[in-house]
């Protein structure tokens, strides 16, 4: 599993599964180097916090204070190490507007998401014996992109309906209240980390309703961004309990004798 | 007025809230459905009895 954070995809590798290796290493990595590629240093401007001196030398390396995006703790190390000194020039660089932001900064945090997840799916990959052993990192990643989806795959189709629908409407009534503006990553840093549990609803984002231009301030705003980071937050619920679910499943109905 | 629509909110959202907080100890949703009721109607009677609270310690504590 740790060796997933750092080169994604080499544990499936290592068990035989081929594809599924590739996959995750080009789902991870690929993202993460296109996103980087469009901001650039800019990604340094969304750090959770600045690291006081004692935290410096740790966290100049391994950016945990970088969230979501350090789940892609490999790339996240390399980013780090390309990062130039700072410099009160570096400073200004950072806090400017690029093109496509939105969709720069959205692939690396999702390539961190992913990072997670494709290291429980090794995890799970890794458990000897099971007639299905990727049944729970794909009920997971299919979770975080469409909610309720892992759990069609796991079989709880009816609970799969109402937990996804669940966690969509609240993602509704979010951009509703916000009027599209409360899933924006370059605005709301620090909320775009919980959201990111629901990963196809910030990659859609992205694209659509992130790069409106904000006239004026929707007058339930605060209501709208914090419906949307309650949806992330239930989603991780609902990622969980489909890898659960998956993880009974791959035991349950055919384990391969001994 | 505001906080009565915010309150009127309340109530929906932690039903949502409550059914995947519930799903997770189901195996089916109708099994999860009645249950995420239940406490959505118990959680919304203890915001209510926090609130009379607050109201109360700052009716009688502040000028």
């Amino acid at each position: 599993m740790g060796l997933s954070f750092l080169v994604p995809g080499l544990p499936q590798l290592l068990l035989g599964r081929t594809v599924r290796g590739i996959a995750a290493f080009v789902s991870t990595v690929g993202l993460f180097v296109v996103g980087y590629a469009i901001v650039g240093e800019r990604l340094w401007a969304f750090e959770l916090f600045k690291p006081f001196t004692i935290l410096k030398p740790v966290l100049g390396f391994l950016p945990l204070n970088l969230l979501p995006d350090v789940g892609n703790a490999g790339c996240s190390i390399v980013a780090a190490m390309l990062r130039p000194p700072e410099t009160d020039e570096m400073e200004r660089l950072m806090r400017l507007p690029r093109a496509f932001e939105h969709l720069g900064l959205t692939l690396t945090g999702i390539s961190g998401m992913l990072g997670f997840l494709w290291a429980s799916d090794a995890f799970a990959c890794a458990k000897p014996k099971l007639a299905r052993p990727t049944l729970a990192g794909t009920a997971a990643i299919a979770s975080w992109i469409l909610p309720g989806s892992g759990h069609f795959l796991v079989g709880q189709k009816d609970k799969g309906l109402l937990m996804g629908g669940a966690v969509l409407a609240m993602w509704a009534l979010g951009l509703a209240f916000g009027l599209g503006h409360s899933v924006d990553r370059p605005l709301l840093s620090a909320w775009w980390i919980g959201q990111a549990g629901f990963g196809g609803g910030v990659l859609a984002a992205s694209f659509t309703t992130a790069p409106l231009v904000m006239d004026t301030l929707p007058s339930h705003y605060d209501l709208g961004f914090h419906l949307c980071t309650i949806a992330g937050l239930m989603n991780l619920v609902v990622i969980v309990d489909a890898y659960t679910r998956g993880e009974a499943a791959q035991a349950a109905p055919a384990e391969v004798p001994a | 007025m505001t906080w009565l629509f915010r309150l009127g909110l309340y109530v929906p959202v932690l039903f949502l809230v409550m059914l995947v907080y519930v799903g997770q100890h189901e195996t089916s949703a109708a099994a999860t459905l009645p249950k995420a009721l239940r406490k959505t109607v118990k959680f919304t009677l203890y915001t209510v009895l926090g609130i009379a609270i607050m109201l109360t310690i700052e009716a009688l504590f502040l000028p």
